[in-house]
This record gives C-alpha cells, structure tokens and sequence, in this order.
C-alpha cells in the first residue's frame, strides 16, 4: 500500500489548517478524527440533520470553519470520522480502530494535532449531575444548542470561563454568577501591554465581558466553587474568596441555587499519543501537562513526527491554527523533499505570527496564575478518580507512609486505571503526591502511556493481525509435540 | 414536564418534528442530530451511570469522549458514551447498567 504523504491526527483548528497547508504543496493527506463532525472542540458544528441555517454565532471565526472544511472534499484528502488511532507502534505507523474494526496506516509523515480536554480540580460535590466541564457546556451549546441547565453557575480560571459564560447568555441561559480564581481586574492595568500583541483576541475577551455586565451577572474575581451540593443532582453552591495562599474564605461564603454548574480550570493538552511514540517531553503544568520539545517545523524529536496545536502546548485556537499550517508545511518538506517558494514565504510569516500569540499566551498565563493546586478545596473525602472511586483521603494517606511513586499508588489504589485512562485525574494525582512528596513530577515517574492510547473495542483488536510473541520453551511441558496445523488468523479487514 | 424544550436553543438551528427515544423505557422526544446526552438533559434524565464503588449516580461531564461517566447501554450495546452517539427513532437507552447487568 502506497504511504499517505501526510497523516493527520485531528480535525480540529491546527490538523485542518495542516491539510491545507499540506495540500497547497501537493501532498496526500489523511485526517483522522475520533469525532462525526470535523471542527474539533474549536469549531464544533452542530449535526447537518440538526436542520442548521447557515449562521454561526456560537463560533469566533465562523467564516474561517467554513474555508477549512472544503479541505475534506479535497479528492486527495482522506477523511475518516469517527476513528480512532490507538497506537503509534512504528514511525511512520498508525493503528486505527473504527467501529469494530481495525487497520493500519502508513504515513511519510505525521502530525498529531490531538488538542485537549479539561484539567479537573476536584472539590465535595464535583461528581454531582448537573455539575460539568467547560468544554461539556461550549459542546452543548456549540454542537446541540442545547442549554446547560435553568440557572448556571460558571466557574474556574482562565479565558474559557468567560466564553462559557458568554455563550451561555447568547443562548438565552440564565447565570447565577461567574467566578475567576484569578484576581484578574487588579492585574489587568499591568499587563495590558502584553495582550495588545494580539488585539483582536484582547477586543474578544472586553467583548464576553461586556455581555456578562450587561446583564447583570454578579463576575466574581477571586473567588471559585468550594462546594456543590444535591441529592442526585446539584442544588446549590457555595462560592467563596481565594486568599493570595489559595485558601478559600469559607467564613465570607454565598450560595447560590443553581440546577447546573459549569467548572473550567483550565486544559491539559492530549498527550497520549506523543507519550505512546516516545517523543521528549517536559513538564509544565500552566501550559497544559506534558510539552513535547519541538524544532523549527513543530517536529518532535521522533523523525517524521510533528505536533500542533492544543495537544502540544495549551494556546489557544488561533494559535492552533497558525501551528498547524507550519506543522502541514513542514511535513510537507520532509515528504516531498522541498517546499515551494510560497510555501516557504508562508512558513516565515507563520512563524512571525507564532511570536506575537507566544507573547499573548505568556502575559495570560501571569493573568490568570492562581496559587498551588486548588488543594485546599478537597475533603479526605473528596473524589479523586472518578472512574474508580478513589478518594483524596486515601491517595494522601498512601504518600505520607512512604515514598511510593505514582505507579505503586495507581496500582495500589486503582486511581486512574478506570476507562478514561487517567485523563481526568492522573495529573492531579501527580501533583498532589509531588506537593506531598516534595518531589518535581519529573522525579516522581508518570506511569508509563500503553497501547491503547484510547479505549477500543475487542472486536477492533481482534483483527489486527499482530505477529504472537515469541515465548520461552516452557520445560514443564512435553515437548516435540508435533505442532497441529496453526490457526489462520483473521486478516486485517481494509478500510474502505 | 412542562420544561421539556427550555432548555433547547433555537439559535442557527430549525429542528425538524421530534421523535421519541426511551430512557429506562419512558418516552423522551428527540430531534435528528442530537447526542443521546444532549436529549437526556433536556428531558431531566440527567443520570447515566452508577459509580462502581460507593454507587453514586453520575452524568455528562466533559461531552467530547474523555470521561466516560455518561456511559448508558444502548440497544444491545453496552459500554456506549451518551456524548458520542446520536439519537435514533425508537433507540431504547438503559442507565445505571455499570456497562453489564
């Protein structure tokens, strides 16, 4: 089978503007996407049969989704929705997995443009129905159109909240209140400089924030949740202030009846698939996890592999965009050999753009920098990993007796080996044994990221057809069994 | 219930006539394209499935695949994320099945 010039692992901002980029130098593309509409989490569209009109006004750039999706008609784009890539078992190799069956594509080159999900921070009440992130509310809104819940409260930390917030009241949703962990107003005077690299994303932020005023949301900067309660859903919330220390102020606390909360503390890129190859990769927790470093073409140290976007570095969707074309035209280089003159005018210009969002992103991160890890809003028996139960109480006890690494008290507790594979909890669980420790998260060893990266049924497995491992002879067994006729296996069924 | 619907947007989108899907066997009405999720929560049916050890019920909570809390068992398909699939006339939706019964 001829290899695909570029395979692309996202239809989001960055693995979209990548095709294009891709493209335009002439190569064969591939995307995959584990979603059934293109546009990521950034563009989310509503469903075609929704009866969509045309207008978009839960989307920034709607005008630049629409360009982007032409792409996918492109005869020489292959587009797959709804799939899923599990491994990387190889360079140049991807393992798919798409409603119960499996197969492998070969790739020149690979851009994983994976972007992220939500970092949570858990606190008494956060596993409540009625209680989600913020990227569950924008899908709501976004791609259902669909309301969060009667009375809402948002809060977090970070830019997002206020767009959740935004959007929710465009959709006509009721508001309690927002709240920003941040104390955001006081340090805006100072950082005004740094945002203006980007005006339009500066004009963006006043703009959500006039609508919240408008409508006389009460904007709490300062303050975050310390506590949903319910029955069997969220009823009501308590809001208090954050000490400089990151203590809440429970004495000065309101409630609010809410029937719903939507919680954004931030996002953590998707690093599963640049952890699975084995790309070099740093710590940090503001940008969003685990950082590959990256060259001059946004390649990872792994030949052949590039990163953009989200899943590299939380920056944002404009940025993803920019990545992703300087991702596509770099991969581009490396599998056609060269690029053409425009191409390498453009990739100039993409990394001149690159500085400036550098420079919008490092004055919000100072923005929105809160103290320690939100520690102090869990109980002993406060729900860590929600997959499999395990509470705050529990993990710290396990740390304090002794200096197990993460591995023994994942192994030990069954904290974050449930289905979402440590994607909700892992990092917080890292950190709370780091601060307890006293050990960076370099020190303490992250378990190591298996195949699957994500979570695929049997049957698709079930068709690979992956080579038996060599085993030992078993000397308790009697040998020189003549060797019945093997089995055939399945071949691997091809994807149309 | 007289809040079916409020909670739907009629923004950028003109749904078509609605159908019924069943959630534990009550009818909740659906439109084309929607997630099974999205329809559940319009509907009140926020719980999707029970947590494994101390049986708390849970719901949508990161809507794009990740968590996996709003598992339902669909058809006669377990282990089925509500975020993910969309609804279909008739689909009967089981919660609270810990993926098996």
């Amino acid at each position: 089978m001829k290899p695909t010039d570029v395979a692309i692992v996202g239809a989001g901002p960055a693995g979209l503007a990548a095709a294009q980029a891709a493209r335009n130098e002439g190569c064969t593309v591939t995307i995959i996407d584990d979603q059934d509409t293109p546009g990521g989490q950034f563009f989310r569209q509503p469903s075609a049969l929704l009866g969509q009109t045309g207008r978009d006004r839960f989307s920034s750039k709607p005008a630049i989704a629409q360009r982007l999706f032409r792409v996918l008609d492109d005869p020489a784009v292959d587009y797959r929705p709804s799939t899923t890539v599990w491994n990387i078992p190889d360079s140049g190799v991807l393992a798919l997995a798409c409603e119960g069956s499996a197969s492998r594509l070969h790739a020149k080159t690979t851009i994983v443009a994976a972007g992220a999900h939500d970092r949570c921070v858990p606190f008494p009440g956060w596993t409540l129905p009625g209680v989600m992130t913020a990227g569950g509310a924008q899908n709501l809104l976004k791609g259902q159109r669909v309301l969060p819940g009667q009375r809402t409260l948002v809060t977090g930390n970070g830019p997002l909240t206020l767009v959740v917030a935004a959007s929710i009241l465009r959709a006509g949703g009721h508001l309690a209140a927002v709240t920003e962990a941040a104390p955001v107003s006081s340090r805006l005077p100072g950082l005004i400089a740094g945002l203006l690299a980007v005006p339009s994303l500066l004009m963006l932020a006043a703009s959500y924030r006039a609508r919240l005023v408008m409508a006389g949301v009460p904007l709490l900067n300062g303050h975050t949740i310390v506590e949903a309660r319910g029955a069997d859903k969220v009823e009501e919330v308590v809001v208090a202030r954050l000490r400089r220390d990151g203590v809440p102020e429970v004495s000065h606390s309101q409630t609010y009846a809410v029937d719903s909360v939507v919680v954004g503390y931030g996002l953590q890129c998707s690093s599963e698939l640049t952890r699975l190859a084995g790309c070099e990769l740093s710590y940090r927790q503001l940008s969003g996890g685990w950082i590959p470093r990256r060259g001059h073409w946004l390649e990872s140290t792994l030949p052949g592999l590039f990163v953009g976007g989200d899943s590299a570095m939380i920056s944002g969707g404009e940025t993803a965009l920019t990545e992703g074309a300087l991702a596509g035209l770099g991969a581009a280089k490396q599998a056609r050999g060269a690029l053409s003159a425009a191409g390498a005018r453009r990739a100039d210009q993409l990394r001149s753009k690159l500085i400036r969002l550098a420079r919008f992103r490092t004055t919000l991160e100072q923005l929105f920098e809160v103290p320690a890890s939100f520690a102090a809003l869990r109980r002993p028996d406060t729900i860590i990993c929600r997959c499999e139960d395990v509470t705050a109480g529990q993990i710290e006890e396990l740390c304090r007796d002794s200096n197990l690494s993460l591995s023994d008290i994942k192994t030990r507790t069954r904290a974050s080996m449930g289905r979402c594979q440590g994607r909700n909890c892992l990092a917080g669980i890292a950190e709370m044994v780091a601060a307890i420790q006293d050990k960076s998260i370099a020190e303490l060893g992250w378990p190591r990221a298996r195949a699957p990266a994500r979570l695929v049924p049997i049957s698709a497995l079930l068709c690979e057809s992956i080579k038996p491992p060599v085993m030992p002879a078993d000397p308790h067994l009697p040998r020189a069994q003549p060797t019945a006729q093997a089995r055939p296996r399945p071949a691997a069924r091809p994807q149309s | 219930m007289s809040d079916v619907n409020r909670l739907r947007v009629r923004l950028d989108v003109e749904r078509g006539a609605s159908f019924d899907i069943f959630v534990d066997g009550v009818t909740v009405p659906a439109h084309a394209g929607e997630s099974v999720a999205a329809a559940m929560l319009v509907a009140g049916k926020t719980g999707t499935r029970r947590s494994p050890r101390l049986a708390q019920l849970r719901s949508y909570f990161c809507g794009m695949g990740v968590c996996w809390e709003c598992l339902v068992r669909i058809d006669d398909t377990y282990l089925e994320r509500a975020c993910m699939q969309r609804v279909r006339p008739g689909m009967r939706v089981k919660t609270e099945t810990q993926g098996c019964e």
